[in-house]
């Protein structure tokens, strides 16, 4: 099988070799020295700042671990450098200067930081860039926005930018591109996260005072990565300062945090730790004790989670920085009634040690070894009958990645990684005072990938990335080894617009295996077997991109389509649980989604914001649904449309906001129905509903109006801060579900079906108050 | 899960709620079945058509249809009338006094045939095995000395797939008691012993029943599937699920019923 697609991809290689050939040749071309563009208080790295000479022939822009490469002839002429980038003081160097130096520090500019929203990628540079389909947002910028009860959420900022579509209003799971929600690679740190959501998906999984960006890429996906068919979201914790103890945090509606993050060694190495806390549960245990005297009181269940983000720098000389970062993450759900106690409790760990070092022939070595791991357990005691439910994934991995130093016209990373997965599938115990019995499935299996990618512009108006990524997965004593090309290529039209052009494949060996539409703790992770196939997906994208008025607003076009086989889903009647063969309840099917993206951003200035609107469709065709016939998936939304505004009016005050339009979504509703009453039992005389095609009823259009106000308060130390915000400020009853209600009369009986429209959220105001010294 | 995704929902959400007019996509009705043949009982079944969802009329019981039961050598016309199972509270609108008793060897089959000329057929057989229950003992609430719960134990044969349904109850039919019904299969304790314990609802001197179906495939799954259609249109979370029934061109169910019964008084 590995061989046959090799031979398929027999004209890709045609292709991809003589691009590596040529990248070989460009790489002897001219001696370069290397630099680090770091924050002056942080000694963060800083991406996407730019470095110009001042009679304009050099020009280059930071990558993501802030390193730039200057040709040795420009430093040994002794030419003037300007260093800009926004949020930090314009720094002009004379390049003689940094003979000996590693390092290029830039000052953070204080009265044009706070305007910062969207740093690293101006316009130009994004046009320039020959990556497509990719979104980056920082913390910064979802400090900005206006969020659902105040609680500042950076993966549902995402939701606003084109080709990512929410899971239902007020949840942070997301669908990119038509792909389904398990098909999202997130990655904290380069760890994989396997459940990103608290509460049901209310809330993600990352606390935004703990994160310094997220980039999410929809296609064109660099061969670093593999493992899903639809996204990459990458996200990137914050370093703690190595110039001073710093303390910061906010309180709110549901939740309050607090980080703490200092100098070990000042100017050498830092820590930094971030924590959260919802207090449903303080509430509700102070309302259940006040209560406790009256036996018929029933107890409110209690609610809580909790998650604590901590990160560790060390610089150990010009040439050598390691980080260790760690993520606990914990939902605990519990209620108690006379007879009855039932827990669920949840939660993902991870944690990585990463060394990052310069070789002296100029290629950068990164390395990192991780673990990540994810558990549900749900117990109920029920009188003498005990039941507990338990399933998780636990994975060990190691990178190791070789990059060629960025030159004029080349760059260049090889890689291999590898992750050892230990699967507890559907693990189900039920015991009473009388007997018992325990039934799961445990499963191992290796997953890893070797990748070389290539990127070449040596002109200024082509530029070409080629990469090859063979990944495999092993399990029960077999090796699955599948190709991954991935191709991509800029054509620059004038110096401010070019066209871009992609074909990614990718191959996922993990799948989520789930019941529902929605993302739940008790979703299982279920490995690619002789019989459970990995899916793989093929990807082409064409798109189109302009600077417009002086490098002030950024303008895209992109359509997609793409093609997803061995989808999975359920068989009906499934049983999730107690089942000790779950993939006899798979059902294999594939899928297409294609669309056009339209996005215009202006990226600078007091008012900055975005208009984002996607047009798009994606289908699901099983044998075994829906009759073999073609179906919408829920998340099928033909348009989308997201208008994002921040205007700072003053010092002290700024004001956001956002609009959203999105088709409704596609559900299923009953068509017919009729009485059953079965041969004995309560089920007497009970309406059942027949149900026809899946997915058979579009809900209305979801439109909301969201805004938000900062206004930053005097303090003698540090910064401070409210922000107030407005949720469905018009309160539009978005619809969520339609529901049928059975109408009875005074005897008990049906007397009619009434269908109800149920929405969730009504115009809800939340507060926060935010702080830093 | 079920409790704490409603709690979630009503806890956080301030849902609203409002009465719409849905235009339901065009439903053509089809002829429902549903017969059960029991030892040493008369042949009945319920015969109704099926409805759109949101239409006036809540049930519409199929009339003047020709019904014939054959248990593969003699044919029985059921006649159109109303009869009702005053043990277990059920209507049925085809009759025929034969009295049935099983042959684990014959398939028994049903054909109805409308005035409009619309066509059902279904056929069954008995289950050759039943499973019996083990025992049956009272225990003491953990919380309330005057409160019992019921034990029950049951041995599952291996080798085979086994469908069963547990109903415990003071009385069969009366259905404010709180009796427990629970749909099981044996995929998780094929070849063990299941026990289950109902809830605290029976007192000192209570006579209970406690019945275990041996629910054939084709019964278990159905009864799956409806519990799951209904639970479906009251949770977002849930995928719908579609009737898996026998009746070959309409719905329902065509089974043949074998069940072991217990009676304790609890002391």
């Amino acid at each position: 099988m590995a061989l046959q697609n090799l031979l398929a991809y027999k004209g890709v290689l045609r292709f991809l070799f003589p691009v590596l050939l040529l990248t070989q040749s460009g790489f002897a071309q001219e001696r370069q020295l290397a630099f680090t563009l770091t924050d002056k208080n942080s000694g963060q790295p800083l991406m996407g700042a730019t470095l110009i000479s001042l009679d304009g022939l050099l020009r280059i822009t930071s990558d993501s671990s802030g390193h730039v490469n200057i040709p040795a002839p420009v430093i040994a002429r002794g030419e003037k450098l300007q260093v800009t980038m926004m949020g930090y003081k314009k720094a002009i160097i004379y390049s003689r200067s940094l003979t000996g130096q590693k390092e290029i520090r830039l000052d953070q500019d204080i009265k044009t930081l706070q305007e910062v929203v969207i740093t690293n990628n101006n316009p130009i540079a994004r046009v320039m860039d020959i990556q497509m389909g990719s979104e980056i947002i920082t913390a910064a910028e979802a400090r900005k926005l206006p969020a659902l009860f105040g609680e500042v959420d950076i993966v549902k900022l995402l939701q606003l930018k084109p080709g990512v579509k929410n899971a239902g209003e007020g949840f942070s799971g997301f669908y990119v591109r038509g792909g389904g929600a398990g098909q999202n690679l997130i990655l904290i740190d380069d760890v994989p996260v396997y459940n990103p959501n608290h509460l049901l998906g209310f809330f993600s999984v990352f606390n935004n005072d703990a994160i310094k960006d997220v980039k999410l890429y929809k296609a064109a996906y660099p061969a670093k990565y593999s493992g899903r068919l639809s996204s990459v979201l990458d996200v990137s914790t914050r370093a703690g300062s190595m110039d001073s103890m710093m303390i910061s945090g906010g309180t709110g509606v549901l939740s309050s945090r607090l980080s703490i993050e200092a100098p070990i060694q000042k100017g050498h190495s830092s820590f930094i730790i971030s924590g959260r806390r919802t207090y449903f549960d303080i509430f509700t245990s102070t309302l259940n004790r006040a209560k406790e005297k009256n036996a018929a009181y029933e107890k409110i269940p209690a609610y809580f989670f909790s998650d604590l983000n901590l990160r560790s720098d060390w610089k150990l000389n010009a040439n050598n920085i390691m980080w260790a970062t760690a993520y606990w993450g914990s939902d605990h759900f519990s209620s108690f009634t006379h007879d009855v106690a039932a827990k669920l409790n949840w939660g993902n760990r991870t944690a990585s040690l990463n060394w990052k070092s310069i070789l002296p022939s100029k290629v950068e070595l990164t390395s990192s070894l991780f673990y990540s791991g994810y558990q549900y357990q749900l117990s109920n005691q029920s009188g003498y009958n005990n039941l507990q439910m338990r399933s998780g994934i636990q994975t060990i991995g190691m990178k190791l990645m070789i990059g060629g130093i960025k030159t004029r016209s080349l760059s260049w990373q090889a890689g291999v990684d590898g992750m050892l997965h230990k699967l507890d599938i559907g693990d189900f115990k039920s015991s009473s005072d009388l007997s018992g019995f325990h039934v799961g499935e445990k499963i191992s299996g290796n997953e890893m990938g070797i990748f070389l990618n290539s990127e070449w512009n040596k002109w200024d108006w082509l530029a070409i990335n080629g990469g090859m990524r063979v990944s495999g997965f092993y399990a029960a004593g077999k090796w699955n080894i599948n190709p991954e090309p991935r191709v991509s290529a800029r054509f620059s039209i004038t110096e401010n617009s070019s066209v871009k052009v992609s074909y990614t494949r990718m191959n996922q060996y993990l799948h989520l295996a789930s019941l529902s539409s929605a993302s739940l703790p008790v979703d299982s992770w279920y490995p690619s077997t002789e019989k459970t196939k990995p899916e793989y997906a093929d990807q082409v994208s064409l798109g189109w991109s302009k600077a417009i008025d002086h490098n002030t607003f950024f303008l895209s076009m992109e359509g997609y389509y793409k093609w997803m086989n061995r989808q999975i889903e359920f068989r009906d009647g499934a049983n999730l649980f107690g089942n000790p063969k779950l993939e006899n309840d798979f059902v294999f099917g594939k899928g297409v989604a294609y669309g056009w993206e339209t996005y215009i951003e202006k990226k600078s200035g007091r008012t900055t914001g975005w208009i984002g609107y996607t047009l798009s469709w994606t289908t699901r065709t099983f044998k075994d649904i829906n009759d073999g016939q073609p179906f919408k998936p829920r998340y099928d939304r033909r348009h989308d449309l997201s208008l994002v505004f921040m205007h700072k009016l003053n010092k002290k005050l700024s004001v956001s906001g956002n609009w959203i339009y999105g088709s409704g979504a596609y559900i299923t509703i009953p068509v017919g129905r009729y009485v059953f009453q079965n041969q004995a039992g309560r089920q007497v005389r009970s309406i059942t509903p027949v149900y026809a095609e899946r997915n058979n009823f579009q809900l209305p259009a979801v439109h909301r109006l969201d805004l938000s106000m900062v206004i930053a308060l005097k303090s003698k130390k540090g910064s401070s801060d409210i922000t107030i915000s407005l949720y469905n400020a018009y309160s539009r009853r978005n619809p969520f579900y339609i529901q049928f209600d059975e109408r009875n009369n005074k005897d008990g009986y049906i007397t009619s079906i009434q269908p109800t429209l149920v929405s969730l959220f009504p115009l809800l105001p939340g507060v926060t108050y935010n702080f830093k010294f | 899960m079920k409790a704490f995704v409603a709690v979630v929902l009503l806890i956080i959400m301030f849902s609203c709620n409002k009465v719409v007019e849905v235009n339901l996509p065009a439903y053509a009705s089809e002829i429902t079945l549903e017969m059960y043949l029991e030892n040493g009982r008369e042949l009945r079944c319920l015969i109704s058509e099926s409805l759109p969802y949101t239409d006036s009329t809540i049930n519409k019981p199929l009339d003047s249809a020709l019904v014939v039961f054959s248990d593969g050598t003699n044919s029985y016309i059921l006649q159109n009338k109303a009869i009702q199972d005053w043990e277990n509270g059920r209507l049925y609108n085809y009759f025929n006094p034969y009295i049935l008793y099983p042959d684990m060897e014959k398939t028994y089959s049903i054909s109805i045939t409308d005035k409009h000329n619309r066509e059902v057929t279904a056929s069954t057989r008995f289950l050759s095995a039943v499973t019996f229950i083990d025992s049956v003992v009272a225990k003491q609430s953990v919380n309330n000395s005057d409160s019992f719960s019921l034990g029950i134990v049951f041995k599952d044969p291996s080798k085979t797939d086994n469908y069963y349904r547990l109903l415990v109850a003071k009385k069969l039919n009366d259905f404010n008691a709180g009796q427990a019904d629970i749909l099981l299969n044996d995929i998780g304790f094929n070849g063990q012993s299941f026990s289950f314990f109902s809830e605290p609802d029976y007192s000192r001197g209570d006579s209970v029943t406690v019945r275990l179906y041996s629910l054939q495939k084709e019964y278990y799954h159905y009864i799956k599937s409806v519990e799951d259609a209904r639970s479906s249109n009251f949770s977002p979370f849930v995928q719908p699920s579609w009737i898996k029934s026998n009746v070959s061109g309409g719905l329902g169910i065509f089974t043949a019923i074998t069940y072991d019964e217990k009676e304790i008084i609890v002391k």
